[in-house]
């Protein structure tokens, strides 16, 4: 039975010139998993916001969207609320109440449904979602991967047939990220709920649902299964972001199946003529030691338990330095004791250069009206290094208004303004689609080219594998593994990139996609 | 452990008033030494030591505070101790200070008493009843300020590093900013609201707190008791004589209800306690 | 920390302005003076008042009272309640001198209207106690009102 019938639908916003959907047609069934994928600002979030009456964005719309043969106008409020979910991007800011238990209640209590029954639905979503222990939690107290995860609870209690998801798991830690998408995953297995999810973080989702729409400007351009699909997409630019494996198929023009997890992708390997040695350079290309930290402890609390034990890290003049390591380990902690927000009682910081800091959300780093207002607090010639940084034309422009990768880049320049030496980064890459990371790791590689040596602090072990220098690996308050990056992702057998784990034991020293291309004879 | 807060907040709010209630009006050294013996005892089982010696030394304080200085402003009353130019001073002034200040104390020692049993959620429910709506926006405002407060000091934070602007100038620029950030999540925040369905219909309100057998029970107890305590009253005369009315068997029911009703926390907390050790042993 | 200085200055200065005495010092230091006056204080309508316990209407009846040139009615009302050792609370200073109570019976105690009054010859000044200087001869009477004063014969002050 078919739940969403899209007929012609075109969009365009009331300022736009141009067209952000044209001509759509799409028929979804009921209990579907669909992928949308495309790059920034193709229609994914207006297309999946035209089917949730209560979020259609205003402009000039023609064609009709239809649910269960009704038109979407026609649903009354109650109804579209109760039967289409939605799920938003930013995991904080989507909560409404101070309480785990009173947020899976909202959506009933906004329906006009009696206590009782409210009381044995929230009970039972929360034991389905594993939230019986943070029932009573504060709302404040979860982590960014609980947050989504209650988001998602709280409008499956309203027991909706459709869920639309709008880059769920972009601010996510890669763990939560997984663990999201597999209870989605459940949930569609579970209950046959319809599926509908834009996303950029493809390496889970796109071996888990049923069919990939690719949106191009508007467009849609390919509609298939995933194996299907990557060959429709291996021209398209939108093909580099595709999962590990299915990059190595892309390239490597096989008759064989498309592989699409790792265990696939290992599978596809052995049936290849591979070399089984990727020769790499492992010297290191920095000298001389600008920072360093020795034996660094610290706690929030007086009788807190310590965040850092020991610390000690060494850091090379002009190298990219990744810190890894989980949410909550203390990565975030340590930037701050770096930088002097926070202080440590026991410990030595060393380092006779000028650091600068770049927050975790790059707004922090804002606070004027426009973004020419904004670099002016810093110094008066800023109009070189913004030119350089394409951002000339937004010096008029409000800096919450920028998409992310601009935001970052703006905000990378307002701090180098300060004329650092040393670079401290937090979560660079949040929210990120791989075109805006290689953006951002191609800026960083060209400031150690000015001498800035960059430490980020990243759950992002791709973009770790594709631009540090060097990694290390945060855990119980110390660093307890560290290598030049390509020799710490071989040896690391969890904590590496998926080419890595596609490549062990087949081929030594390959770490990413492009190392097993080049390791493949012919 | 804080068993007592199992009890409906309803319940437990009709509780306060009715000892609050006869605290303030009896005036009677008697019923607020009790109140305060019962009030101490449940915060000594439910609350840790150290706050609780803080709030009795407060107590202390004021309670001394006001007995000396109720003398210098009240005349009234025979047994003159002595007197300061035209004024006297009287033993009367001193006892009617001592227990003014007692009550004072008692009255600070059951509001804590009341802020260990009343959380933010009961505090909700409460609203609730009047207005789920209402009851909303105490939800939303509880779960603001916290997030406001934490991204004014993250802003700071990063603005103390980057900008070498002065103090105040920084803290008005990462207000600000604050405020716009807030501003745009609240947008996300509505949509949120909006897709599920708020508006959509008359809003009900739901709260994990039901009217059990067991709050009926505390209810109806705690009412005759109080019943018992108002209607059998003895009034103490201060002025212009102390006058200690004598007590017979009615009289002595009414002191005998209201020290019961101000030791019923205490007492409830220390059955259950005892119970759960029972428990233990047991096993 | 240099303004705590200041609390025990101004302790021993209220100190020292004060005269403390036990109350047997107090009242057997009798003050005379060159002229007399008659007071008597009553409170006839507290008695009569519903729910009140009063039962004795004369507190003091026609008592001669010695005063020197310059007195006012709050210095020979004074010298009477100390030589008869009666209680007495009031409030105010200067000019403005209010008795609130006389022989533990306190304004508003009869119904929100009540309190003390006092005439001279007859008469209800319109000014304090302390702000009428007194002649030799003349008759004060203090005067329990439950009515603003209409029911002890001051017309002035209702209207």
């Amino acid at each position: 039975m078919e739940i969403f019938n899209i007929e012609n639908l075109s969009f365009k916003y009331n300022k736009s010139p141009k067209y952000a959907l044209k001509n759509i047609n799409l028929k979804v069934n009921s209990g579907e998993f669909l992928l949308l994928i495309g790059q920034s600002g193709c229609g994914k979030t207006t297309l999946l916001k035209m089917l949730k009456k209560e979020l259609a964005p205003l402009g000039e719309k023609s064609g009709e969207i239809f649910y269960k043969r009704k038109k979407i106008e026609d649903l009354s409020k109650a109804e579209s609320a109760s039967e289409i979910g939605f799920i938003l991007q930013d995991p904080d800011s989507q909560i409404v109440t101070d309480k785990v238990y009173s947020e899976l209640a909202f959506g009933l209590e906004s329906l006009g449904v009696d206590k009782e029954t409210i009381r044995s639905k929230t009970a039972e979503f929360a034991a389905y979602f594993g939230f019986s222990d943070m029932f009573d939690r504060e709302t404040n107290s979860l982590s960014g991967g609980e947050k989504q995860l209650l988001n998602l609870a709280s409008v499956m209690v309203m027991n909706p047939k459709v869920i639309l998801l709008d880059e769920p798991v972009s601010m996510l830690d890669p763990i939560f990220a997984v663990d999201f998408i597999h209870t989605l995953k459940r949930i569609n297995d579970d209950f046959g709920t319809t599926v509908i999810i834009a996303e950029h973080h493809l390496s889970e989702v796109y071996r888990l649902c049923d069919k990939v729409i690719y949106l191009n400007n508007g467009d849609i351009t390919a509609y298939n299964s995933p194996k299907e699909i990557s060959v429709d997409l291996k021209n398209e630019k939108i093909g580099k972001t595709l999962p590990a494996p299915v990059r190595l198929y892309n390239t490597l023009n096989s008759d064989l199946d498309c592989p699409l997890s790792v265990k696939e992708g290992r599978e596809f390997l052995s049936k290849l003529d591979i070399n089984s040695n990727y020769n790499s350079n492992l010297e290191i290309k920095c000298s001389g030691t600008v920072l360093s930290v020795r034996n660094l402890w610290f706690r929030y609390e007086k009788h807190g338990r310590d965040i850092l034990k020991g610390l000690s890290l060494n850091i090379k003049k002009g190298e990219i330095y990744a810190l890894l390591g989980e949410n909550g380990c203390g990565k975030s902690t340590l930037l701050n004791v770096i930088n002097g927000s926070l202080k440590a009682y026991k410990g030595k910081i060393k380092h006779n250069l000028k650091l600068s800091y770049l927050p975790q959300n790059p707004k922090n780093v804002f606070v004027k009206d426009t973004l020419e207002d904004d670099m002016k607090l810093i110094s008066n010639s800023y109009k070189e290094l913004l030119s350089e940084f394409g951002l000339l034309d937004y010096l008029k422009t409000h800096p919450y208004d920028l998409s992310g990768g601009e935001l970052q880049r703006a905000a990378i320049c307002k701090v180098l303004l300060t004329k650092p030496d040393i670079l401290l980064m937090d979560e660079a890459t949040k929210g990120f689609d791989n075109f805006a990371k290689e953006n951002l790791g191609r800026i960083l590689k060209s400031l150690t080219d000015r001498g800035i040596t960059v430490l980020l602090v990243t759950h992002d072990l791709e973009f770790a594998a594709s631009f540090a220098d060097r990694c290390g690996l945060l855990f119980n308050g110390g660093i307890t593994s560290e290598g030049i990056t390509r020799q710490f992702f071989r040896e690391n057998i969890f904590y590496t990139t998926s080419a890595a784990k596609m490549a062990k034991e087949i081929i030594d020293n390959a770490v990413t996609v492009d190392d097993i291309i080049r390791c493949v004879n012919g | 452990m804080n068993t007592l807060k199992n009890f409906n907040p309803i319940v437990l709010l009709i509780y306060f008033i009715y000892v609050l209630f006869i605290s303030i009006f009896s005036f009677n050294p008697i019923l607020l030494i009790s109140g305060m013996l019962g009030a101490v005892l449940y915060c000594l089982v439910v609350s840790d030591k150290r706050s609780l010696l803080k709030s009795i030394a407060a107590c202390i304080i004021i309670l001394l505070a006001v007995t000396i200085t109720n003398p210098l402003f009240s005349h009234n009353g025979k047994t003159v101790l002595f007197f300061i130019n035209d004024n006297r001073v009287t033993l009367e002034a001193f006892v009617y200070g001592a227990v003014l200040g007692l009550c004072i104390t008692e009255v600070i020692l059951w509001f804590k008493c009341f802020n260990l049993v009343f959380d933010t959620e009961r505090f909700i429910f409460l609203f609730g009843k009047i207005s789920p709506k209402l009851a909303l926006v105490l939800s939303m405002t509880l779960r603001f300020i916290p997030n406001f407060i934490k991204s004014f000091r993250e802003i700071n934070r990063t603005q103390k590093l980057i900008s070498n602007k002065r103090r105040l100038k920084r803290y008005l620029n990462s207000f600000s900013a604050v405020i716009t950030q807030a501003m745009e999540n609240s947008i996300i925040t509505s949509d949120s609201m909006n897709s599920r369905g708020y508006g959509s219909k008359k809003r009900t309100f739901y709260s994990r707190f039901r009217f059990t057998l067991s709050d009926a029970g505390f209810l109806i107890i705690t009412s005759v008791l109080f019943v018992l305590s108002v209607v059998y009253k003895t009034d103490f005369t201060y002025y212009p004589e102390l006058i200690f009315p004598s007590i017979n068997f009615l009289e002595a029911l009414g002191y005998l209800s209201f020290i019961i009703l101000t030791f019923i926390p205490f007492i409830y907390e220390l059955k259950e306690g005892i119970r759960w050790k029972y428990l233990i042993s047991k096993i | 920390m240099k303004k705590l200085i200041f609390i025990p200055v101004l302790i021993i200065f209220v100190l020292t302005s004060c005269s403390i005495k036990s109350a047997d010092e107090y009242y057997n230091n009798t003050e005379n003076g060159t002229l007399t006056a008659t007071i008597s204080i009553n409170c006839s309508t507290a008695v009569k008042y519903k729910g009140s316990k009063r039962k004795k209407a004369n507190i003091l009846t026609d008592y001669k009272v010695n005063f020197n040139k310059g007195d006012t009615v709050f210095d020979a009302f004074k010298t009477a309640c100390k030589n008869k050792k009666i209680q007495f609370e009031y409030s105010g200073m200067g000019d403005n001198i209010y008795i609130e109570g006389i022989d533990y019976l306190y304004e508003f105690e009869c119904g929100e209207h009540s309190g003390w009054e006092y005439s001279v010859n007859g008469d209800f000044p319109s000014v304090g106690c302390n702000a009428y200087e007194l002649k030799n001869g003349d008759t004060i009477r203090w005067l329990y009102t439950c009515d603003l004063g209409v029911d002890i014969g001051n017309k002035y002050e209702h209207t």
